[in-house]
């Protein structure tokens, strides 16, 4: 068994937190608040000893770049939350992120979510040469046509599900059920990752069952 | 039909149980079983491979928290290492508050291994607040995104910085993430400065991020712990490293664990058509 104190400490809060799986308590509880505790803790004491140094004292103060003091000022105006006469102040700081970011994201995003997205459900086997061989990219390339063109018209409500229409949409539900399928079984996948790791802890740096 | 019936009916904390022993087996056995290499995995180990030993860098960024390091930490431990045994210069860092520790912890172990030097063999530059700001100063002036690295050396004492000035002096730019921070480099690092983007990222992260990687969007994708695997088994297949790190060993534990959830959902609904077909049938139903 390991001798070490601060192994002891994360072993018996992971069997803390394990508590749960047989029902709610004390124990667990405790061990869940402090986890988000120590989080915030963590984050807190982390901008106040190097991104506040950083960002205002070096960059602002001590290289007397003043112009700086307009972001932080805006910046400062969020803090108007907690007066409730002036807490209308805080929505300036908002509308400019708001502003700045979605006029900064739009043009990359239009470019790599859509276009490159609806190049990619062309038939362009060229495209597939770094990840698939040609014949297993054309055939790749056909599935997604098949498979985009089918679910987007599961989704199309304008015209009744009828005729061709129907098959197509039937076609797309399987692509949807597929899709869905591949999501759950990443995520037993990542869960049952989580659990292993924690008891490969438990085995390795704990009790030393596995060297 | 009644031992069907109680089947159906199993107590969850039983479930944990077996699912606990279906773990614990397969890592006190410790069987080398070999891990089949998907193709996007190679794509990053190839574009690594490609990179000239003691020229550029790669980029590895730790945008997760410690709630995700038990899938993610295995890949970032397996990149260094690939990139610390051929000599490939690497620079650190995250946007992530604890990303920042957790970064500093696996590049310190495979430094240590490969006897590498910081601010020479790699850079450790830490968290830096701004998200999407961060990634476009790095894409004009890298000087700007990072005046200093994390304990405070100034920009032009790192010997190893100073010839790289942006992206097109970082052939690789890897993110380990658990959100969707993916997405940003993609926009920003890929779309905006033409970086190439690798993501490594968690099981439940993957499905969303192929179409990205069939698009060459992403040159190559580790997936939850089973890319951290293959990353390990491309290492030790090269030579690069003569043993199996975490993942790998956590491979038949996956497996098994996944033999017994097949079992029980197929008990599941064994059961449940069971009872429902014996079931009497409502009044007007």
């Amino acid at each position: 068994m390991s001798t070490d104190p601060w192994i002891w400490l994360s072993a018996i809060l992971t069997l803390a937190i394990f508590s749960f799986l047989y029902k709610e308590n004390p124990v667990y509880r405790f061990a869940e608040h402090l986890f988000t505790g120590m989080a915030v803790g963590y984050m807190v004491a982390y901008y106040w000893q190097r991104i506040i140094p950083d960002y205002i004292i070096r960059n602002i103060f001590l290289a007397h770049n003043w112009v700086m003091l307009i972001p932080l000022a805006i910046g400062l105006l969020y803090l108007f939350r907690f007066v409730p006469k002036l807490s209308w102040l805080m929505l300036i700081p908002i509308a400019i992120l708001l502003g700045v970011g979605q006029g900064m994201s739009l043009p990359p995003t239009i470019e790599a979510d859509v276009i490159k997205q609806i190049q990619g459900t062309m038939l362009h086997p060229g495209m597939l040469n770094d990840i698939f061989d040609p014949y297993q990219g054309l055939l790749v390339s056909l599935l997604v046509l098949v498979g985009v063109i089918c679910t987007i018209t599961y989704f199309f409500f304008s015209r009744e599900h009828k005729g061709p229409l129907r098959i197509s949409a039937q076609i797309g539900i399987w692509f949807v059920m597929v899709g869905f399928g591949a999501s759950f079984g990443y995520t037993v996948m990542a869960r049952v990752s989580l659990l292993i790791a924690r008891i490969q802890f438990l085995l390795t740096d704990w009790i030393h069952l596995i060297r | 039909m009644k031992i069907i019936e109680k089947m159906g009916r199993l107590d969850r904390r039983l479930v944990y149980l077996l699912l606990t022993v279906a773990v614990i087996i397969p890592l006190v056995m410790s069987l080398d079983v070999r891990t089949h290499v998907d193709r996007s995995t190679l794509g990053l180990f190839q574009a690594i491979e490609r990179i000239e030993p003691n020229n550029k860098a790669v980029m590895i960024s730790f945008d997760y928290s410690p709630d995700m390091s038990a899938e993610l930490d295995p890949m970032g431990l397996a990149v260094l290492r690939h990139c610390f045994a051929r000599n490939v210069r690497v620079i650190v860092m995250s946007m992530y508050i604890q990303g920042a520790a957790l970064a500093e912890r696996a590049v310190a172990q495979a430094a240590s291994e490969f006897h590498k030097r910081p601010g020479v063999d790699y850079v450790m530059m830490g968290y830096r607040p701004g998200g999407a700001v961060i990634i476009m100063n790095i894409g004009e002036n890298i000087r700007k995104a990072f005046p200093a690295d994390y304990y405070g050396t100034p920009f032009d004492s790192l010997p190893m910085m100073k010839n790289i000035r942006n992206y097109q002096d970082i052939p690789v730019v890897l993110t380990l993430a658990s959100s969707g921070v993916v997405g940003t480099w993609v926009i920003y690092a890929g779309t905006r400065y033409k970086a190439n983007v690798a993501s490594g990222v968690t099981a439940v992260m993957a499905p969303d991020y192929y179409p990205f990687l069939q698009t060459g969007q992403l040159l190559g994708q580790l997936s939850g712990m089973k890319g951290a695997a293959e990353y390990e088994q491309l290492l030790v297949d090269k030579g690069y490293y003569d043993k199996k790190g975490l993942a790998s060993r956590s491979m038949n534990a996956i497996s098994s664990a996944h033999i017994l959830i097949i079992v029980l959902i197929l008990i599941g609904n064994i059961a449940y058509f069971a009872v429902k077909d014996r079931k009497p049938k409502r009044e007007g139903t």
